[in-house]
């Protein structure tokens, strides 16, 4: 049995190509991934490899995620774990090669498009849901306690960090469509 | 299908991929070999398009001849797909056309 360590760490949606790149160099120091959990990534100790990791949403039906994961493959590219849509995938680096599974801006603005949408959908949701225990419901707006307070802070606070979230991918978009021209 | 604007470079060379049912990899391995290497498309960027142009009705499932992995799909152009490929094919051949005749490839 080959030396295992668990690490947690948390990324951001629009900070998936920090978390290639944080993969990338604990693979250059002999730590592989192996399985991908909600902010928790599984390493084995090996010998020190230059590994691309490429992170993959799928958007679709679950059941088309087999067909998706063999065409990567097909290309050259080894699945290695998955957390919710996301599907993580491995490659050795060769100089020279090419190595990225978006090659259009237009793919990249798709994907991009598909997570400012489901970020800003959320984040709407939550500031309903913060007016609603706060203000609209007169039941729950009228519920004072400290735990009460905490939990609608809790919610105003995730609402605001994926509105900050939808900017961000908003800004990622916009620079990709100024390389249209 | 809807009217569109001018077809991504890798649309466009997926439909041509796509005149004979073929799957992703074989689509690949054609496109290299036309280019000589100098499109390559990403697995991500191919997912994406085949899953759009299927959704548009350009592109349906069908049988391939080495289908020996069920997992992979094999498509083929529809008739909708194989006007959009001519189409396009040629408006470029107009910007060709009228290319060729104003641009100036010596710089001075």
């Amino acid at each position: 049995m080959r030396e295992m360590k668990k690490v947690r760490r948390v990324f951001f949606v629009w900070q998936e190509h920090l978390e290639e790149k944080w993969l990338t160099e604990m693979a250059a120091e002999g730590w592989h991934l192996r399985k991908v959990g909600f902010c928790v990534y599984t390493f084995e100790k090996g010998e020190p490899e230059d590994i691309t990791y490429r992170l993959y949403s799928h958007v679709g039906r679950r059941r088309d995620i087999e067909t998706c994961n063999r065409l990567f493959e097909d290309m050259g590219w080894e699945w290695v774990g998955s957390i919710l849509s996301w599907q993580y995938f491995r490659k050795v680096h060769e100089e020279g090669k090419f190595d990225e599974i978006l090659s259009d801006n237009q793919s990249k603005w798709d994907a991009l498009k598909y997570w400012r949408n489901v970020s800003l959908a959320i984040g709407l949701l939550n500031l309903y849901n913060f007016l609603n225990i706060s203000f609209l419901s007169s039941g729950l707006a009228s519920w004072r306690s400290w735990g009460m307070d905490l939990f609608r802070l809790l919610i105003l606070a995730v609402s605001g960090m994926l509105f900050f979230g939808t900017v961000k991918i908003q800004k990622r978009m916009n620079e990709l469509k100024g390389l249209h021209l | 299908m809807k009217k569109r604007g001018p077809l991504t470079e890798s649309t466009y060379y997926i439909l041509l991929a796509l005149q004979e049912p073929n799957h992703g990899y074989g689509m690949m391995q054609m496109i290299e070999k036309i280019t000589e290497g100098e499109v390559e498309i990403g697995p991500g960027t191919l997912y994406g398009a085949l899953g759009k142009l299927e959704k548009q009705g350009a592109i349906q499932t069908a049988t391939c001849p080495d289908s020996s992995d069920e997992r992979r799909k094999c498509y083929v152009l529809t008739d909708e797909g194989h006007n959009l490929l001519v189409e396009e094919y040629q408006r470029m051949k107009r910007v060709v056309a009228i290319s060729s005749e104003c641009v100036k490839e010596d710089a001075k």
